[in-house]
């Protein structure tokens, strides 16, 4: 059928290989999102449907990327788009294969900045910056950092400084190749992180009450985060966030497993080395990330505070909440504790942005034969473009429009598609054998099932609930006659529905959000706010520049005007972000044109290799 | 602790790890290929 190549570039070894593949999927999530996800959808039964969700989707999705990434690999090719448009001849498939370059730089974009994070607050717990600061000071310090605008740490522009210093690391990495970059620091870092976790998880399991401050022991919060509610199996959400989970978790749907499985060779095992990076993945998940944040955090806390701050996400009880806690250990404990656990989230962060940056090198490789090092500061150049308005603009909501519509909505879409590729048009018993080829063990024939039927429709139904959610995620809505969508679903994020009255670009007045009396207007760090205090109490940030229209104690509405002025409103970046990222899909797709002209005008049996 | 939530917690805990040390001394044993 076609001319067999080796890959040009290919995994030093068995065990290097399976690493750099758990390093992709073990993420910040693991340590961060998922001990959130349990407490917040039923705790110890949660594990039915996240487990069930490993069994029906992640395992399916894990085998068929593997799967097309190798065959597309042994084709020659190493980019998501030109390895799908080696299994179907119909030329869609390589503009599908576009989401597998344009979620990576989109993702890469801000993981970058979130990863930097990382790295700096390991500076920090070295240098003892959280010593005798109290709880409200270290949160305050995480705001700090987020303004680029001043600094309150001594170093200038600190958050764009860790952020390209994170970068370089990256594209230094990226470009020393794959044996030399990837694998080695896989090799180092991986064991590292399972270390750093299993001294965290001990710490928290060991916590004392009455010690270091501590005013609950450990296992009241593993208590806490296993107790089983099993009322919550009857909520869709419940079933939906696990899906979810497992999705995210195993960086599923991105095109970086296939980059990676398509420097194997041909009869390289992909069932004992996916299962074995899908456990891995799950160990770092289930045994040391539930046991880190939440029972160190309730230890210090209790459970009512816990609850409120999880319904922040991780990341608040990660960065605003944990160098606290650590400080409470003493001095040398808690340089420890803060290099342990922040350089495990570099550690796990670092390893999944190498992934994201890899199907980018190897598509300027492909298409265009670019080396590495070239492709590597070209990937760094993009990740800073894009990168950057996220760091500047990080409050005005462009950072999480990126995590919405590419690391989140772009995902499914592409995993959808893959896994209809693969169980469809390549058809499953083609793909079971592709599976299977070189396999050292076999998967159970009731996967082949899965593989054709459960596995896409499952994708569609999660499709098809992010596209229509109903409010408050209240499934209990849906009817005949309609329901009224949650703001977080993508029809109603595209209508801008919880936008609010400062719904255009430009204004001349800012109105309130939130209904109440004006209880403070005060200047913090070199920022004006106005805080309106009611239900809900909203800060919101004015210039000097602007003209106040309401003095302390006034009663305010929604929409009523706050201050008066030359006013740029957060819909205007919002809306820039959401056409970066559009004019970032056709520009991938018009070179994933150019490219494949290439590569028919390069080749001589460009014909064979690609139809 | 609850003892619904410790049975839950070391089942899958235990079975996740058993499986993944499995799966690492089949990986690091050489292959009969």
């Amino acid at each position: 059928m076609t001319t067999i190549n080796q890959p040009k570039e290919a995994w030093g070894s068995r065990i290097g290989l399976v690493l750099a593949m758990a390093g992709n999927a073990v993420g910040l999530g693991n340590f961060l999102r998922f001990p959130i996800q349990a407490v917040q959808n039923g705790g110890g039964a949660f594990i039915l449907p996240y487990l069930l969700s490993f069994i029906l989707l992640g395992i399916p999705l894990l085998l068929v990327e593997w799967s097309i990434g190798r065959f597309g690999g042994v084709k020659g090719f190493n980019s998501p788009p030109y390895i799908l448009q080696s299994i179907d001849k119909r030329k869609i498939w390589k503009y599908i294969g576009v989401f597998g370059i344009f979620s990576n730089i989109a993702i890469a974009s801000y993981y970058c900045y979130i990863e930097s994070w990382t790295m700096s607050y390991v500076y920090h717990s070295i240098v003892g910056t959280f010593k005798g600061m109290s709880e409200t000071e270290v949160s305050l310090f995480f705001d700090n950092y987020l303004d680029v605008r001043y600094s309150t740490t001594g170093i200038p522009y600190e958050a764009i400084l860790f952020y390209i210093l994170c970068l370089g690391l990256n594209i230094w990495i990226l470009s020393r190749g794959l044996q030399k970059g990837i694998e080695k620091v896989a090799k180092i870092f991986m064991p590292l992180l399972i270390l750093f976790g299993l001294f965290l998880a001990f710490k928290a399991f060991t916590l004392k009450a009455g010690k270091d401050g501590a005013i609950f022991d450990g296992i009241v919060g593993l208590n806490f985060l296993w107790t089983p509610d099993y009322s919550s199996l009857t909520n869709p959400k419940v079933w939906l966030a696990a899906a979810g989970q497992i999705f995210f978790t195993l960086s599923l749907g991105m095109g970086c497993i296939q980059c990676y499985a398509s420097y194997l060779r041909k009869n390289d095992d992909i069932v004992v080395n996916s299962m074995t990076t899908g456990f891995t993945n799950e160990f770092c998940e289930i045994v040391i990330g539930s046991a880190i944040i939440i029972p160190i955090s309730i230890g210090y806390f209790g459970i009512d505070k816990v609850i409120e701050l999880a319904s922040f996400g991780g990341f608040g009880l990660g960065f605003r909440s944990l160098p606290f806690l650590f400080s409470q250990w003493g001095v040398v404990m808690s340089v420890l504790a803060g290099v342990a656990f922040f350089g495990l989230l570099f550690f796990s962060g670092i390893t999944s942005s190498l992934a994201m940056g890899s199907p980018i090198v190897a598509f300027l490789k492909d298409a265009f034969g670019w080396n590495r090092k070239k492709s590597s500061l070209a990937f760094g150049f993009i990740i800073l473009l894009f990168g950057l308005p996220t760091v500047l603009f990080f409050s005005q909501g462009v950072f999480d429009q990126y995590d919405y519509w590419a690391g989140t909505v772009a995902l499914v879409l592409f995993a959808m598609l893959e896994i209809i590729l693969f169980s469809w048009f390549l058809g499953v018993d083609k793909g079971w054998k592709l599976i299977h080829m070189g396999a050292d063990m076999q998967m159970p024939r009731f996967f082949k099932f899965v593989l054709k039927y459960i596995t896409p429709i499952l994708l569609i139904i999660i499709f098809l609930a992010s596209l229509l959610k109903p409010k408050n995620d209240d499934w209990s809505l849906l009817s005949f006659k309609g329901w009224e969508l949650d703001n977080s679903s993508i029809i109603a994020e595209l209508k801008h529905q919880g936008i609010g009255p400062n719904n255009k670009w430009f204004s001349d007045f800012f109105y309130a959000e939130n209904e109440g009396f004006v209880d403070s207007i005060y200047n913090y760090n070199h920022r004006n706010y106005i805080r309106v205090s009611g239900l809900s109490e909203k800060s919101y940030e004015y210039k000097a520049k602007h003209q106040l229209l309401v003095q302390m104690g006034d009663k305010v509405e929604i929409g009523e005007k706050l201050y008066s002025g030359s006013i740029i409103n957060n819909v205007f970046y919002i809306d820039m972000s959401r056409l970066s990222l559009v004019l970032l899909l056709i520009f991938i797709g018009i070179l994933v044109k150019i490219g494949y002209k290439n590569i028919k005008n390069n080749f001589e049996n460009s014909n064979n290799l690609l139809e | 602790m609850n003892t619904s939530a410790l049975i839950i917690m070391l089942s899958v805990q235990i079975t996740v790890t058993v499986i993944v040390v499995c799966l690492f001394i089949k990986i690091l044993k050489p292959s009969k290929k």
